[in-house]
């Protein structure tokens, strides 16, 4: 299983991490068949909403520390 | 109806399909040729992206890839029926088995660098006529100068790569959004070459996760979504 390591001035909680990048490779990577995509487009962006917010929340948090 | 977890390449033999898929289904094979789809089959499936249900699909495709040369297939894919998946692998075998060539032995490790350097750090630089402009230009310049560091920190984290994708400065606070792909026996050196670069840039924090199976090199460069 994908571990993640998170280096630099503050640790973030790496499942997080794992988990945005999980998201991004997931619906956004990987082979594209000609085939059916059971996700609605209206999930897809739910998930970069989310995705964006876990990431500027991140953020937000280092700089109120 | 079938969903697509991943291709496997064949050539040595067609994977075994051991495991579950989504909803507890028995992972099968539909193999062509030198390519091998694995698969799990549904009456209907509706997989929503919940961090259960990518798990699974993502377990499938680290499993295979103990053994296998793997390209994961995108999330919620699925095919009608064994002919009409049958029917895309024949169709782009030549495409499929450059990409097996391209990741066999190697693994995916993603990179983020957030910047922490602190806003107030911006001067006018010489030239500025105004405090509008002086502050524009201030920001200009810092935009330029975190570019300027996420090349170089993407550059120094590529010598240790077979094949690299990366985006600079997509948010003042994401610098650079990265992947590495890197030879197995090579994943050491690579992390080392992380926590180097992490000691030289104390205003960057690095976030690396992997090995991952090659998501991000599944698909030939410059090939749209």
């Amino acid at each position: 299983m994908s571990t993640a390591r998170a280096l630099g001035p503050s640790r973030l909680a790496t499942s997080e991490v794992t988990l945005v990048e999980l998201v991004d490779r997931l619906v956004d990577k990987g082979v594209v068949l000609h085939g059916d995509i059971t996700l609605a487009v209206a999930d897809i962006d739910l998930i970069y909403v989310g995705l964006r917010a876990l990431i500027s929340s991140v953020s937000s948090l280092e700089r109120n520390e | 109806m079938l969903y697509v977890y991943a291709l496997v390449d064949a050539r040595p033999g067609p994977p075994s399909a051991e495991g579950a898929g989504h909803h507890g289904a028995a992972l099968c094979v539909v193999a062509r040729g030198s390519v091998a789809a694995v698969c799990s089959r549904h009456e209907r499936i509706d997989v929503a992206a919940e961090p259960d249900h990518l798990w699974r699909h993502e377990h499938v495709a680290e499993r295979l890839m103990e053994r296998h040369a793997v390209l994961p297939v995108r999330f919620g894919t699925t095919v009608t029926d064994e002919a009409a998946l049958a029917a895309v692998l024949d169709e782009r075998e030549d495409e499929f088995s450059d990409a097996f060539e391209r990741v066999r032995g190697r693994v995916e490790l993603a990179v983020r660098v957030l910047w922490t350097a602190p806003a107030t750090d911006i001067e006018p630089p010489p030239g500025a006529t105004g405090p509008g402009q002086a502050y524009l230009r201030g920001l200009i310049a810092a935009r330029d100068a975190a570019s300027a560091i996420a090349e170089s920190i993407h550059a120094g984290l590529a010598a240790h790569a077979a094949d690299a994708r990366h985006e600079v400065s997509i948010t003042p606070r994401l610098l650079l959004s990265s992947a590495y792909l890197v030879d197995r026996g090579d994943v050491g050196m690579f992390l080392e070459a992380v926590e180097d670069v992490s000691r030289s840039h104390p205003g960057a924090e690095l976030l690396c996760t992997g090995p991952w199976p090659a998501h991000t090199f599944a698909r030939p460069l410059g090939e749209l979504r």
